[in-house]
Parts: C-alpha cells; sequence; structure tokens
C-alpha cells in the first residue's frame, strides 16, 4: 500500500508555518488539502485494445476564511516558499486584523469505509485487458446488429491529507473503479446505443461483489437492440413508474441539487426558509449518507475533514435538513454534516452530495404496476439537470416503456421527463419494498465534478409530463 | 523567454521519448495562470489565484499508442513517466491508423490572431474585485425585486506548447477576461406546493482583453431582463407549433451540431451525420463555418491540438453537409484529409441570415421562443431531440407569457431541415456563435 510520506514529505512543522501564513492577515480558519492521484484508462473498440492512458496529478491547496469569504490558492510545487506564496495568496481575503493562532495539528481516528485489499491501480495489465476484451466480446456476440461497440476501464488512487487550523489532520487513500460498455446497434438504417456502467470505491473485487464485465458488455448490447423497436414516446401529462436504484437521479436532481445549502445560504433556492413545511408526500423520506459502503458516492471525512453522518433531509415529507459545507454550517449555526467536497487540489470546497437515497416504502412492486392505468416506466437513465430556483427538473430515460392496463408494454424512445421537485414530490403515491443502491456509475456536475451514488425503490408518480414527440 | 524554456523542455521530452524507444511522440505543455473572484452582497466571497502547469505526452510504439500526463515537470520524473507510457504501449493492440500527422500538414499560421493580450496581466486584483463589484451593484440597482446570486470576474493566461517527432515544435500564448452576474427573484405561482418558487438567470460577457468585456450596465441589464421576464410562468399545452431559438438556445443547438460533425462521432458511427457527406443535411438557409483565423476571436489558434495548420472550412454549405470537424486520426479512419479540428471546433458559427428577430416572430400566431434548453436529452447519436425548456409564448406575432415546465421534442435531422428563418444577429460572445432560428414545427409537451 502507499505511504504518505512518499508523496507529502511535509513536516507538522512546514504545515503550521504555511497555516500561519494563511492566517497572518486577519482569517479565522485555513486548511491544506493535499492531493496525489493517479488515474488509469484503457479503452477498447472496434475490437482492439487501442488506448492506454495515464494520469497524474500532485498539488496542494490552500484556503482561507474570514466570514463568508475563502480566499484560495493552489500550488504544484510542494516547496516551502511556494506553498507560503500560495498562503499569501489566500490570506488575502481578509484584510485586517488578528487571526487565532493554528493549532498543533494530530490525526483524526475515522472508520474506514473502502477498505481495499486490491486496489485496481495496482493490478497488472494484461489482467485489466482481459476484462475490457471479455466486455467487448460479450456485447459483440450479443447479436448480429451490434455493429460497435467500445469498452473502457478507469481506475484511480487518490491519496489526500488534510490539515487545518483548528488541529485536525487526516489522511485517506481513496480507491475508484469503473467500467463502461457504449454499443451500437443498426437495423435497416435505425442506429441505437446501448450503455452499460458500474464500479465504486473498490478493487478487483467489484466484479465479484458488482456485475462482471461480460454482463455489462451484454446489458448495452440488450438495450441498444430493445431501442431498435422502441417507439416514439407520448408528450403530456401521465403516470410514471419508477425501477429501483438508478431511478434516484430522480430524488438528485429534484430534491438533492436544491437542498445543498450554498443555495440555501444564499437564499437562490426554492426550498429556502421551508424547514418544517411539508414538502413531499409522506411516503417521502429522503437521506444523503457518505457512509454507504464502498458505494461510488462513499468518503472517510469530507474534502474539509468532516466525517460523514447519514443527514435526513426530508422525513414522511417534512423537511428536516439540508447538506452543509463548513461556510453554510456556521452561517445557520448547525453541525456540520460532512457535505464538503471538492473536485481536486484546485478548488475550494462546496455543498455536494454524497450517496442520496429515498427510503423504502411498503408497496409491492407488482401491486405498483397494477394500478397503473396509462403510463411511463423507467429504468435507466442518461442524466438529469435542475433550476435550483423555480425548481423545474429533467430526466432522460435511456430504457422506458408504456405502462398500459397495469402492464409494461412497448419500449419507447426520444422524452425527457420534466417536472416541479416541490410539486412532484407530493405526488409519490406508492413506494416500493425493493430498494436498492444504484451501481457506481453516477458523476455530478456543480462546476466541478464529484462521483457521487443514488439509491431508490420502486416508486409511483401520480402526474409527471412526458415529454416525447407522439401527440395523443 | 518562459517561452523558449518551455520548447526547449518539449523538444528535449521527445528525445527523451525517442532515446527510451518510441518510434513517435508529441509533447504538450500546457501552463496557465488564473484569478477568479466572486463578490456576493458587496462582500468578497472567493478569490482564488494560482498558477498550474501540466505535460502531456503521446507516445507510440510499433503502432501502438500510451498517453501519459503529469503535473510534475521536473526531468527525472519524465523520464519514469515515459518508461511507463512505453511499457503501457506495450501491451496495447496495433492499431494502423495510429500515429502523428502527415508531416506535410503541419505549421503554425504566420500573422497575428490577436488571441493575447499584454495589458490583461497587468490588471490588479483591485481592479478585477472592483469590477465584479460594480456590475453586483448595477444588477440589483435597475430593480427591487432582484437578489443577488453573485457577480465574478476572472483573467486566465495560457500558454501552450507543442512539439513532435516530426520536428514541429510552436507555442502559443492566449489571455480571456470575464464577467458574470447571477441573480433570482422570487415568483408566485398561482398553484401548486412550491411556495418558495423563485426565477433565476444570469449573462456574461468575455474577450480576450479585460479592456474590450462589456460595460457592467449592459451585462446587468441582460441577466435582470432574462430573470424577470420570466416571473409568472405557466406550463403550456401539449401541441405542435413553431419554435423560435433565441441566439442562446441556438448556440447551444450549434454546439450539439459541431458534436455530431466530430470525427470521432462519425467514425464510432454514433452520429445521426454519418455517410452525410456531400448530402442535404439541413435547409438551404444553413451555411456553418469554423475558422480558426478570424482575428481576436476566442477560438482563434494558429495549428490545432496535434500541430496541423489551421485553414477555414465551411461545414455545412446552404445545406449540404461538406466537411466533417477532423483530426488526422479520424480522418484516416475514415479515409479522409485532416480539417485540423484536433481538439474540436475553432470558431464555429453559422452564417447570419437576413431577418431580424422582431421579422422573425412577426407572422407567428401561436408559438414558443425558446430562451432555454436543458438535460441530457440532445443525442446526436441518434439523432434523437428531447429537452426541458422555458420560453415565452408568441401571440399574434408578439412575445406573450412567459412558459415554463415543459420539454421540447423533435430530431436533428427534421430540426435541421426545418430552420425556416435565420436571424441577423450573429453576436460573437464565446467560440461557438448562432443568430436566431426559427424551426416550422416541433412538439411542446406540458399540460
Amino acid at each position: 500500500m502507499l505511504s504518505f510520506t512518499d508523496y507529502f514529505e511535509i513536516p507538522d512543522e512546514k504545515m503550521i508555518k504555511v497555516m500561519e501564513t494563511a492566517l497572518s492577515r486577519g482569517a479565522e480558519y485555513c486548511d491544506i488539502y493535499f492531493e496525489h492521484a493517479v488515474e488509469n484508462q484503457l479503452t477498447m473498440e472496434e475490437g482492439i485494445v487501442k488506448e492506454g492512458i495515464k494520469w497524474i496529478s500532485h498539488g496542494a491547496g490552500i484556503r482561507a476564511i474570514k466570514g463568508e469569504g475563502t480566499g484560495y490558492a493552489y500550488t504544484e510545487d510542494l516547496s516551502l516558499e511556494k506553498m507560503n506564496r500560495a498562503a499569501l495568496t489566500a490570506a488575502a481575503i481578509a484584510d485586517s486584523g488578528a487571526s487565532p493562532p493554528p493549532v498543533a495539528v494530530s490525526e483524526v481516528p475515522f472508520i474506514n469505509r473502502y477498505p481495499v485489499e486490491d486496489p485496481v491501480t495496482g493490478i497488472p495489465l494484461e489482467k485489466k485487458i482481459a476484462w475490457i476484451e471479455e466486455a467487448e466480446e460479450a456485447a459483440r456476440k450479443h447479436d448480429p446488429r451490434i455493429i460497435k461497440a467500445t469498452v473502457s476501464m478507469a481506475d484511480s488512487l487518490s491519496t489526500v491529507q488534510i490539515a487545518t487550523s483548528e488541529g485536525r489532520l487526516l489522511r485517506d487513500t481513496r480507491p475508484m473503479i469503473r467500467i463502461s460498455v457504449s454499443v451500437v446497434a443498426e437495423s435497416d438504417g435505425n442506429r441505437q446505443i446501448g450503455v452499460s456502467s458500474g464500479g465504486g470505491r473498490l478493487g478487483m473485487s467489484y466484479f465479484v461483489s458488482g456485475m462482471t464485465p461480460a454482463e455489462h458488455g451484454q446489458e448495452a448490447a440488450r438495450q441498444a437492440v430493445l431501442l431498435l423497436d422502441a417507439v416514439d414516446a407520448p408528450a403530456g401529462p401521465m403516470e410514471l413508474i419508477l425501477a429501483p436504484a438508478e431511478s434516484g437521479v430522480l430524488l438528485h436532481e429534484s430534491v438533492g441539487h436544491p437542498l445543498e445549502a450554498d443555495f440555501i445560504r444564499k437564499k437562490t433556492s426554492t426550498y429556502t426558509g421551508r424547514i418544517g413545511d411539508r414538502v413531499a408526500s409522506e411516503l417521502v423520506t429522503v437521506i444523503d449518507d457518505g457512509t454507504v459502503m464502498n458505494d461510488r458516492g462513499a468518503i472517510n471525512f469530507d474534502d474539509e475533514g468532516t466525517l460523514p453522518t447519514p443527514t435526513v433531509l426530508i422525513e414522511k415529507g417534512i423537511l428536516k435538513g439540508f447538506m452543509h459545507d463548513r461556510i453554510s454550517a456556521k452561517h445557520f449555526g448547525v453541525e456540520l454534516t460532512g457535505n464538503g467536497r471538492r473536485e481536486s487540489y484546485k478548488s475550494p470546497p462546496l455543498p455536494r452530495m454524497t450517496v442520496t437515497y429515498l427510503a423504502a416504502g411498503e408497496s409491492d412492486p407488482d401491486d405498483i404496476f397494477r394500478s397503473t392505468k396509462k403510463g411511463i416506466y423507467c429504468k435507466s437513465f442518461r442524466g438529469g439537470q435542475v433550476d435550483i430556483s423555480n425548481g423545474d427538473f429533467v430526466f432522460v430515460p435511456i430504457e422506458a416503456y408504456l405502462v398500459e392496463d397495469g402492464r409494461v408494454t412497448a419500449p419507447v424512445k426520444n422524452l425527457t421527463l420534466i417536472g416541479n421537485g416541490p410539486d412532484v414530490l407530493t405526488r409519490v403515491t406508492m413506494t416500493g419494498s425493493d430498494f436498492s443502491f444504484s451501481d457506481g456509475r453516477w458523476t455530478c456536475g456543480k462546476g466541478q465534478s464529484a462521483p457521487v451514488g443514488v439509491g431508490l425503490p420502486t416508486i409511483k408518480i401520480s402526474e409527471i409530463t412526458v415529454g416525447g414527440s407522439e401527440l395523443q | 523567454m518562459e517561452n523558449d524554456r518551455l520548447k526547449d523542455l518539449a523538444v528535449k521530452t521527445v528525445e527523451t521519448a525517442l532515446s527510451l524507444g518510441a518510434d513517435e511522440a508529441e509533447v504538450s505543455l500546457l501552463r496557465d495562470t488564473e484569478f477568479a473572484v466572486t463578490v456576493r452582497n458587496g462582500d468578497t466571497e472567493n478569490l482564488v489565484e494560482s498558477g498550474s502547469r501540466r505535460i502531456g505526452i503521446d507516445l507510440f510504439v510499433d503502432g501502438r499508442k500510451a498517453v501519459v500526463t503529469s503535473t510534475d515537470i521536473s526531468e527525472e520524473s519524465i523520464r519514469l513517466l515515459i518508461t511507463e507510457g512505453i511499457e503501457l504501449a506495450g501491451v496495447m493492440d496495433r492499431d494502423e491508423y495510429a500515429g502523428l500527422p502527415d508531416k506535410d500538414e503541419l505549421g503554425a499560421e504566420e500573422g497575428d490572431l490577436g488571441s493575447f493580450d499584454e495589458g490583461t496581466s497587468a490588471v490588479t486584483a483591485a481592479e478585477k474585485i472592483d469590477m465584479a463589484m460594480k456590475l453586483e451593484q448595477a444588477t440589483t440597482a435597475l430593480d427591487a425585486r432582484i437578489i443577488s446570486d453573485g457577480a465574478s470576474c476572472s483573467t486566465v493566461t495560457l500558454t501552450s506548447v507543442l512539439a513532435n517527432s516530426l520536428g514541429f515544435c510552436e507555442s502559443f500564448d492566449r489571455t480571456s477576461s470575464s464577467i458574470s452576474v447571477s441573480c433570482a427573484a422570487e415568483d408566485r405561482p398561482a398553484s401548486g406546493e412550491n411556495k418558495g418558487k423563485k426565477q433565476s438567470s444570469w449573462w456574461y460577457s468575455t474577450s480576450i482583453s479585460f479592456t474590450n468585456l462589456d460595460p457592467v450596465e449592459k451585462v446587468a441589464s441582460r441577466a435582470v431582463e432574462r430573470t424577470l421576464r420570466k416571473l409568472g410562468a405557466v406550463k403550456p399545452k401539449t401541441c405542435a407549433v413553431p419554435v423560435v431559438f433565441d441566439d442562446v438556445t441556438a448556440r447551444q443547438l450549434l454546439s450539439y451540431f459541431a458534436s455530431a460533425a466530430g470525427g470521432s462521432s462519425i467514425y464510432r458511427k454514433s452520429s445521426f451525420l454519418v455517410d452525410m457527406l456531400g448530402k442535404e443535411i439541413g435547409s438551404p438557409l444553413v451555411t456553418v463555418i469554423d475558422d480558426p483565423l478570424i482575428k481576436g476571436r476566442p477560438g482563434s489558434r494558429p495549428f490545432d491540438g496535434e500541430g496541423v495548420r489551421s485553414r477555414t472550412k465551411t461545414i455545412v454549405n446552404a445545406g449540404t453537409l461538406e466537411n466533417y470537424l477532423l483530426s488526422s486520426y479520424q480522418a484516416r479512419k475514415l479515409g479522409l484529409k485532416t480539417t485540423g479540428n484536433a481538439g474540436g471546433p475553432s470558431n464555429l458559427y453559422m452564417k447570419a441570415g437576413e431577418h431580424s428577430p422582431d421579422e422573425i416572430i412577426a407572422d407567428i400566431e401561436s408559438g414558443l421562443y425558446l430562451t432555454s434548453i436543458a438535460g441530457p436529452g440532445a443525442n446526436w447519436n441518434t439523432g434523437d431531440f428531447s429537452q426541458g425548456a422555458q420560453g415565452i409564448w408568441i401571440r399574434g406575432g408578439k412575445l406573450a407569457e412567459p412558459v415554463s415546465e415543459f420539454t421540447v421534442t423533435g430530431t436533428f435531422p427534421q430540426m435541421l431541415s426545418g430552420i425556416v428563418m435565420v436571424g441577423s444577429d450573429l453576436e460573437w460572445r464565446g467560440s461557438i456563435n448562432c443568430p436566431t432560428l426559427r424551426i416550422d414545427s416541433m412538439t411542446i409537451s406540458g399540460t
């Protein structure tokens, strides 16, 4: 395993010196975020393993906070001189006054949410190539209509060290694996795309506990072939059934983002000032939890050194809390929730989701289908987007079907679903008992990218606008 | 001077790569300095100032390719990186199309492209903070209903150096400045559970030179206008009507088009433009040009991402697809010539038409003026297009009530051939630019 001193030969005294500089102009708090990240990616397409890529990033970001203001600077040169210069730049957020001196750092214990014996980064290249070949072959052989299959496998290992002026020191090694298969099926000039991807904060054991490479290949091919026969989706409001796991995308967009506390602090979210209000049906309980073992969105501590806790955002329909970083928690005088995350040493933290899920209900999934007269059933998704201020959100299915008189019928294509978060969540009329977390495939973009997880049981929404092309 | 040092390092790295076993190599060095400030309610909220660098090395060994990149540019680390890269290339399969561009394609277009502004690095942090403060003040001063979501000012200086084992070695400097402001206002929904509803928008200006940015008053008024005109938005009825894409949404449409016309989508058969070269793909009103040589534009460049000399080309000529956007690898795969588009489009724009935006909506009895599209439902791989949308309903040739929480759906081929009017309002605000467009009919899904 990696040793921290291999990457950051930074004695405590040196970190204290740099923090003294960052506090030299009156900032109240500062921290240093060290990061050494190695990421590998192999891509196979057209039957050959075409390209191998390796990225190495190494640097430190220094942040000084005064009030709600942040000064930030980073350096890739970890000499005392360069770190001090960055610290002085960050210090400039404050312009006078005395700062508390930095406290001597001591290591903070934490529970490891992703103990990995076998990080993929250390696996021989031949082994990784065998996996992607297996996925590619499975996709190609699935059906003669598959004309292209592209497989990529990415793994990373990031070593992080955080020191704060309050004396906290945390060190972590964060593994990640992600496999992705994309195929094109063609028939009579109709071309459709199928994708399957997954992973998590795991080593090669992902392929034992999760889907195998061949299963990803078959799954992508199955979707593409299915879509060759899809009909154009209808347009207009109708009932919606969401399959477990991946449908958590809806949650991430509809309430996840608007409950990130920077938007609340700035009063731009539609949920500003609504703690204690009913914002969803009583079947809806939403939790953000970075402690889900080995999940893509799991964290041992956030990127400002706070340990994660399950945060109840909505309990039985009532708005209970928000996701905070240090600045928003202080603004509202509440406990830190462990949601201060950043893309890399080049960026200051922001309130971000980790693993966001809707808790299981009691309905039998079969009953959910039986009760649906005319609707859409969605199983997998390309992604979504939300307008924080008015709550309008969209999400785009890949695999979706018509539901007619309680039965799943034809697959549909070319649709976007649109709803208004606070309205749609009041229309959750059934929640299934079949909860599961998504496979590790989602990356959230909020100026900075962050790996996240989602989860959901089968749920029914009594009405949502289905944006297809076929007028009814 | 500094550039000469980087060029020396790039050439030396190419030599090291060859000496360690690569047949061909390409080295890129990027160095940037960034400054960004965000102010909100009169206080500085975020101030970032830093510089970074990165080396990227493409290695070819017996037709096998590996890419290694690092932020560490010490000689010792680079040597280690190349060694690892060569090992990585060794386990790849041979790709007969892999390799550097043909030598006669390489070169840097001479002459000043106006991409670098000396003065930008002399602008002080205090001036930039002041600019953001003034922009925020100008915004909130326009209307009492406006809440600030922050105003920003940023500058970037970027040096890129590219060298390869065919003897190419050039550097290119560019600067960029931008200001932006985001704002919101309380909305009062007529019905529904959304009691905290707001409407928000933003506006910006970007330029190579700090002094050429739009005046803060202009940016502020556009941000406020775009926010306030959404207040009281209703959900429209499900129907099929003419749709006018304003210059913001039209620009997004053109950027999707650029992805569809990109060589990687084409050779992967993941584009609705596969096999369409020389064919009619849009209305005769559509002409799209990629021009890296326009002086003073943000996408201008003397050479592309692999050192191919920049040239101007027509992508769509009066509705006929004339060129894809190709790197030399993509071109070889397709049996074509590179278009100098390794790294994507340069300055891509649709040629302006004859009608003002007012004229474009004047004869629409009932239709949609589209001001915002969102979501991942623009699928240029298959040609399907379905997006979440906001806009203003057109009644009797005039903009009437705001509309939101609906989708617009069609397909790219239908939309391109359905362009019945192109606006005269081509404005340069980034590297992809498009005037107002009117499409004869699309499906609106609302109530």
